[in-house]
């Protein structure tokens, strides 16, 4: 058996009726039955399936204006019920069945295809639909037409289609109650039995909230204002003039724009195989961040994203804020080495429809574009139409031609009069010539080059003047400098001024004459055209195969909620504010209720609805499905983010402590019902910013793009081989390399996250994550433990404490450990904990540093200082 | 007390039993059985074999780059006699081996001169002379190779593996990689992607570094002994505080266990990354004591302490083997880096009783094509390459399909990559059916939905 193919040996199986123990997972069943051995579904997969879809569905399936012979060939029920002419198929009876009497052209009548649709099959195509009716008909189109149907109706039942309902808030029965959250929430309490928590202790709530709403753990000195303040007022009063502060700094833009930048999966490097750095991207960077701090709109917020670049504006200021925010559309990872245009065009825009239909809904359409979605009601003709929306839209990722790129794009050039930042600092005019003058040898170099391998590799005898791998060095030494050439020329205009780029994406022409597709020929060739080169509907490909393109599908929103037809699309726009209007329409019900539970997520640390990025049928049930709805639908009547995360932070939901308690914990162990707070660790940049800020060296001011956005355009990492690094991984946690700044500014390139980020589980931005991994791994502890940087951090903050309070080790003793304590974990040391860093601080001997260093680090170390209770 | 410790709700009060009565000193490191323990049982790992293997770990030697199997491993002597003649490629050239083939061993497979120590192993080989791949581009065919697809991004094989056995040693991590490459998709080749994350491994160095710079960063401790003794008692101190206050924790427990493993890493990886106990004849064996031999032996060496003290899976990645140009230079000085290291390793694992339960894989992303570039080279080749496997059950001194009469094109029981991941979990004992892992509503697997078990190099 080992010469003869499985395949053989299974079609022996059928015609034999053999059996073996040994197959008898991947055995052929008997031919009528609808259950086939993944053999033989991969045969009609790869073999059958495309020449039915080509040859065939044009006429014959479901998706044909009118089934010719009222014969459908889409489905194996279609097939055995036959049209007019009776059956198409017998099963297991090539000779008895009508469909191979039609592709022989044995009766003139019946001959298939027709001639006007390709004329007669190849003899091995022919051969395939024989062997296939011969084995069976393996088929896995079970379903017949009428069937999707009534799965798709089933699946619009699921709960997160529905509208929007208008709840009103139930009738306050708790004193625990203190807002209209509380009064859902304990309404169920009161159906679970269970008994909510009192309110945290002060220090715990006030570190809760500065945390949850900057990022930042409090200061010392605020701590004891707000002390004072609730002893001079109340604590009512004075909670909630805190909540105005902190929603009111603009550090709250840094950590809600951080929690928008998982969503929006950004990072400043093209990731994937090639990973090239992406110097423009700091900007969509800031536009969030300035968004939240502005407390702009949320349904404007995500308008500008999908479709700034074709809203109105009042000015070049507002008309940059647009544009630079569609760099939702071009921060993601990509392939930029893909050799085949038509498929990065595919690619991109699949990544681009799979991150804006996660991010704003919560849905995962990514998977209609091979087949109908199996558990969503998303058939992949809707796909296709969202695919002609993306297939318009030109992606303007900012990447020029490094080693081993074979898709580049420019960036997008912002308005000059703008008054933007920018890195690049002005140069003359002569220099712009300068650097024009160095990019032309370099390309005149390049040329000889290809031409000199191209006489070589003819065979004419002559060998290559140079070393052959000396030749390839140099070549990818020379792409190197044309990509860096290229990326600093972009920056500047002739005269030499700075010009502000971001990462865009606009529409594409509406007419273009290079449409025509070209296959991969040679690598020298460099963004061939994909065939997509003007604003077009997409073909619909079939099983996402792009060598099998079909008939084109008007551009489109989702049949998802009956209004889809109400959506039309000009025929020279891509359809994007189409369809970012249909993401915020008010009867949209699934945007609002996606933007209030990943809001309750990151202040609670639990969803309402645990899938926060996938609302779909394969995600959970809301826990408090009314509740939901009346944040989403006041939600819609404001879009204001800073008041929902308020109107959140004052209940007594929010400010419950979280102890575990026995009881409720025996009836609700996932708290699912909000018996208590739950306990959450520290994202990985308040680790870090509130290690730096106990040192007392963060820095909170903005900063002027990033690492990356200083280094340009380069590959992340030394490729083996090729020429030295252009960009260093940073290994930048902080002030080890000069950088106080808030985290949010370090450089992020995929895969070569700061050390500090990457150990503590910032996402890896190669897809939607509304919500973080919290891990606890060894490699945490090693790095608390024994770091550079926590030891370098440590020594800082122990010259803070001992500076305050200045004398030998023991001196100060208590003064210095209630500072430590305040600085780390915003509380005073309990009687044993003072007792037992006493027994550390004396047993360190006398240099007083060294000993408080030893101190600080164990407070870092220690759990408390990364959770939040 | 350490028996029956799962983690369910029940056993939480006697875990915080546990943690209050040992409260002072050193006194946490007594648990150490029961958080390992704790650690398997919150991996949701699981851990069943679904049919019997002899392989209980593997270590993956990939050389990066694609290895000319024609001139390595799959003897052409067809090739020979029309080197110089058009090729199947227009414009090309087949361009015959520049080495010579002789049959080794029992089982009489040919090598090439370039392995002389690898050709005295033979007989412990399974090669597959007919693997394919599906793109002749380094980065996809690299993704593809450890993680089975290259357009998604998925669990790497070592990832799936440890998924599926779980960890033999509390003290180290289940997965290591040694010297990955940082491109060719990177982290994405040791990843766990959307498994849990103590599954991805934990990376030793970077490609092409010396074997000195493969080591895990802070393992090395800041500050003297004792003063870390001291200052880590200050730190469970106060998280055991901490969960006595609360009383049920699992977050703060995992901390707290999550010290303990770093403590005993620090304790227990230098050991094994500390070579100065394997006797002289053990690093001659591994060609420690030659400079050409010595870094790629180091890694082999390491990879076998790994795998002895419970290691899962460990890789070593060697580069380049990328040769375009002159490969009568570049070759040669690849093999004769890896030789004597691979040699070592088998012959080692062998003497130590350890070849029958690892699992020991050598292969390239693909393989070079049998016709010549710019005269000199040899190009991608995707369509067929060569793959050996030795130990860990696989049927020694066979071989399995052809490349056909050049080694262009594997013409007889073809192995695409899928069918070699299904074939090597099955020796692992695990049904690559059966192996999933629930991610955004369905089902993952490593083979997705195809996978053949190849049952004739299986033992």
């Amino acid at each position: 058996m080992n010469s003869q193919s499985l395949w053989q040996f299974l079609v022996g199986l059928v015609l034999y009726g053999a059996s073996s123990p040994f197959l008898a997972s991947v055995s052929a069943q008997p031919k009528q039955s609808e259950t086939f051995s993944e053999r033989d579904i991969q045969f009609f997969e790869a073999k059958v399936r495309p020449l039915l879809v080509k040859h065939c569905y044009a006429c014959h399936s479901t998706d044909a204006d009118k089934a010719e012979g009222n014969l459908r060939v889409d489905s194996r029920p279609d097939l055995l019920k036959g049209g007019d002419s009776g059956p198409a198929v017998v099963v297991g009876d090539p000779r008895r069945s009508i469909l191979m009497r039609a592709v022989l052209y044995e009766d003139l009548k019946l001959a298939m295809p027709p001639s006007d649709a390709g004329g007669k099959l190849r003899p091995d195509e022919i051969a395939i639909l024989e062997q296939w009716i011969r084995i069976g008909v393996p088929d896995p189109r079970n379903e017949s037409t009428a069937k999707t149907d009534d799965s798709k109706a089933a699946a619009l039942q699921w709960w997160a289609f529905q509208p929007i309902q208008d709840i009103s808030v139930p009738k306050p029965s708790s004193t625990w109650a203190k807002t209209a959250i509380d009064h859902f929430v304990a309404k169920t309490h009161a159906e679970k039995k269970l008994q909510p928590s009192p309110q945290a202790e002060m220090h715990i709530l006030i570190r809760r909230l500065h945390f949850d709403l900057t990022g930042l753990p409090p200061t010392p000195t605020e701590i004891a204002s707000f002390a004072t303040d609730a002893q001079a007022t109340s604590f009512e009063s004075a909670y909630s003039k805190r909540v105005d502060n902190l929603l009111a700094s603009s550090q709250f833009g840094v950590q809600w724009g951080r929690h928008w930048l998982d969503v929006a999966r950004y990072a400043e490097s093209t990731g994937r195989d090639i990973n090239v750095s992406t110097p423009y991207a700091w900007r969509y960077r800031d536009y969030v961040i300035d968004s939240f701090n502005k407390d702009k709109s949320y349904s404007q917020f995500l308008r500008e994203q999908v479709a700034g670049d074709l809203l109105d504006h009042r000015d070049s200021k507002e008309e940059a804020e647009h544009l630079i925010a569609t760099g939702l559309l071009a921060v993601g990872s990509r392939a930029i080495n893909e050799m085949n245009p038509r498929q990065f065009a595919l690619d991109q825009a699949d990544e681009q429809i799979d991150t804006v239909f996660q991010a704003t809904m919560g849905l995962t359409v990514a998977c209609a574009r091979c087949h109908d979605h199996k558990f969503d009601p998303i058939p992949q003709k809707d796909y296709t139409a969202v695919a002609g929306i993306f297939l318009s839209t030109k992606t303007l990722f900012g990447v020029p031609s490094v080693r081993q790129t074979r898709v580049t794009a420019k960036p997008l050039g912002l308005p000059a009069d703008a008054n933007l930042a920018v890195t690049a600092k002005p140069i003359s005019k002569a220099g712009v010539e300068d650097l024009l003058a160095r990019l032309k040898d370099v390309q005149g170099e390049m040329e000889e080059m290809r031409q000199e391998l191209f006489r070589s590799m003819q065979g004419n005898g002559n060998n290559p003047s140079m070393d052959a791998q000396r030749q390839l060095q140099r070549r990818f030494a020379l792409e190197s400098q044309k990509g860096q050439l290229e990326s600093r020329i972009m920056e500047y205009d002739d005269d030499g001024n700075p010009v502000p780029l971001a990462m865009a994406v606009i529409d594409k022409p509406a007419t273009s004459n290079s449409n025509q597709y070209t296959r991969y020929v040679s690598r020298d060739f460099r963004n061939r055209s994909s065939g997509f080169e003007s604003i077009t509907d997409s073909p619909f490909f079939s099983r996402g195969d792009l060598e099998m393109a079909g008939d084109t599908v008007a551009r489109g929103v989702p049949s998802l909620f009956g209004n889809a037809q109400n959506v039309s699309i000009p025929s020279n726009t891509s359809g994007r504010l189409q369809l970012a209007d249909w993401i915020v329409d008010p009867s949209n019900p699934m945007t609002t209720r996606v933007a209030v539970n990943r809001v309750w997520n990151w202040l609670i640390g639990q969803g309402l609805v645990t899938s926060v990025d996938n609302f779909g049928t394969t995600g959970s049930t809301p826990s408090h499905p009314e509740l939901l709805d009346y944040l989403a639908k006041k939600f819609q009547s404001h879009w204001s983010t800073k008041k929902l995360v308020r109107e959140i932070v004052m209940s007594a939901t929010y400010q419950q402590s979280s102890a575990h308690q026995e009881s409720p914990f025996r009836i609700d162990p996932d708290n699912a019902f909000l018996w208590r707070m739950n306990p959450r660790r520290l994202e990985a940049e308040s680790i870090r910013d509130a290690v730096l800020s106990a040192t007392g060296s963060l820095d909170l001011r903005p900063q002027l793009a990033s690492s990356i956005g200083f280094s340009g355009a380069g590959p992340i990492d030394r490729p083996p081989q090729g020429p030295q690094p252009f960009f260093r991984r940073p290994s930048s946690n902080g002030p080890v390399d000069n950088f106080n700044g808030r985290s949010v500014y370090l450089g992020l390139p995929r895969d070569s996250q700061p050390e500090i980020l990457q150990l503590f589980d910032m996402p890896d931005a190669n897809t939607v994550q509304g919500k973080r991994e919290s891990t606890n791994v060894p490699a945490q502890s090693l790095f608390m433990l024994n770091s550079e940087w926590i030891a370098k951090q440590s020594q800082a903050t122990a010259s803070r404490i001992v500076n305050a309070f200045p004398g030998t080790a023991m001196e100060h003793f208590d003064s210095r450990l209630k500072l430590a304590y305040q600085l780390a974990v915003g509380r005073i040391p309990t009687a044993e904990e003072a007792s037992a860093a006493k027994n550390l601080i004396s047993q360190m001997g006398s240099n007083p540093e060294t000993a408080w260093s030893s101190l600080a680090r164990g407070l870092f170390a220690s759990a408390e200082f990364r959770y939040l209770d | 007390m350490t028996t029956q410790l799962c983690s369910n709700r029940q056993t939480l009060t006697t875990r915080r039993q546990v943690l209050q009565t040992t409260a002072c000193g050193f006194g946490w490191m007594a648990f150490s059985s029961m958080a390992t323990r704790l650690a398997m049982a919150d991996a949701k790992s699981p851990s069943t074999n679904h049919f019997p293997a002899k392989a209980k770990r593997v270590i993956f030697l990939c050389m990066r780059g694609g290895p000319s199997h024609v001139d390595t491993f799959d003897y052409k002597p067809a090739l020979a006699k029309a080197d110089g003649k058009q090729a199947i490629r227009p414009g090309s050239q087949w361009m015959a081996s520049p080495w010579k083939f002789a049959q080794y061993g029992q089982s009489g497979r040919w090598v090439s001169e370039l392995f002389p120590e690898m050709a005295k192993q033979v007989d412990k080989l399974c090669m597959i002379h007919s693997m394919q791949t599906d793109v002749p581009a380094h980065p996809q065919a690299m993704v593809r190779l450890h993680t089975g697809s290259s357009q998604f991004v998925r669990p790497s094989v070592g990832a799936w593996t440890l998924y599926g056995l779980g960890t033999e040693n509390e003290n180290l991590p289940g997965f290591i990689s040694i010297s990955p490459s940082s491109a060719f998709g990177g982290s994405q080749n040791y990843g766990s992607a959307f498994l849990p994350a103590n599954f991805q491994a934990t990376k030793l160095g970077s490609e092409n570094r010396d074997a000195s710079e493969a080591k895990i960063p802070n393992l090395e401790p800041s500050v003297g002994p004792k003063r870390q003794q001291m200052e880590l008692d200050f730190i469970q101190a106060m998280n055991r505080d901490k969960l006595s206050r609360e009383q049920v924790n699992p977050e703060l427990e995992g901390v707290i266990k999550s010290y303990e493993l770093a403590y005993r890493m620090q304790g227990e990886m230098p050991e094994v990354l500390d070579f100065s106990k394997e006797s002289q004849a053990t690093k001659d064996l591994y060609g420690l004591d030659r400079r050409t031999t010595s870094s790629f032996g180091s890694k082999c060496l390491m990879a076998r302490r790994l795998v002895e003290s419970g290691v899962r899976f460990v890789e070593i990645t060697h580069g380049n083997w990328d040769h375009h140009f002159n490969i009568t230079q570049t070759l040669p000085a690849s093999c004769e880096q890896v030789d004597h290291g691979l040699a070592g390793l088998l012959v080692d694992l062998e003497q130590r009783g350890m070849l029958e339960e690892t699992l020991v894989v050598w292969t390239g992303e693909f393989g070079r094509t049998p016709y010549g570039q710019a005269k000199t080279g040899r190009d991608h080749n995707n369509k067929a390459f060569t793959l050996w496997m030795a130990g860990g059950g696989v049927a020694a001194g066979t071989s399995y399909g052809s490349s056909g009469e050049f080694g262009y094109e594997a013409t007889e029981n073809p192995v695409p990559i899928v069918d070699f991941h299904a074939t090597m979990l099955a020796l692992l004992g695990l049904d690559h059916e059966k192996l999933t892992y629930k991610h955004a509503g369905r089902d993952f697997r490593l083979t997705d939905v195809k996978g053949r078990i190849i049952r004739e190099v299986i033992a």
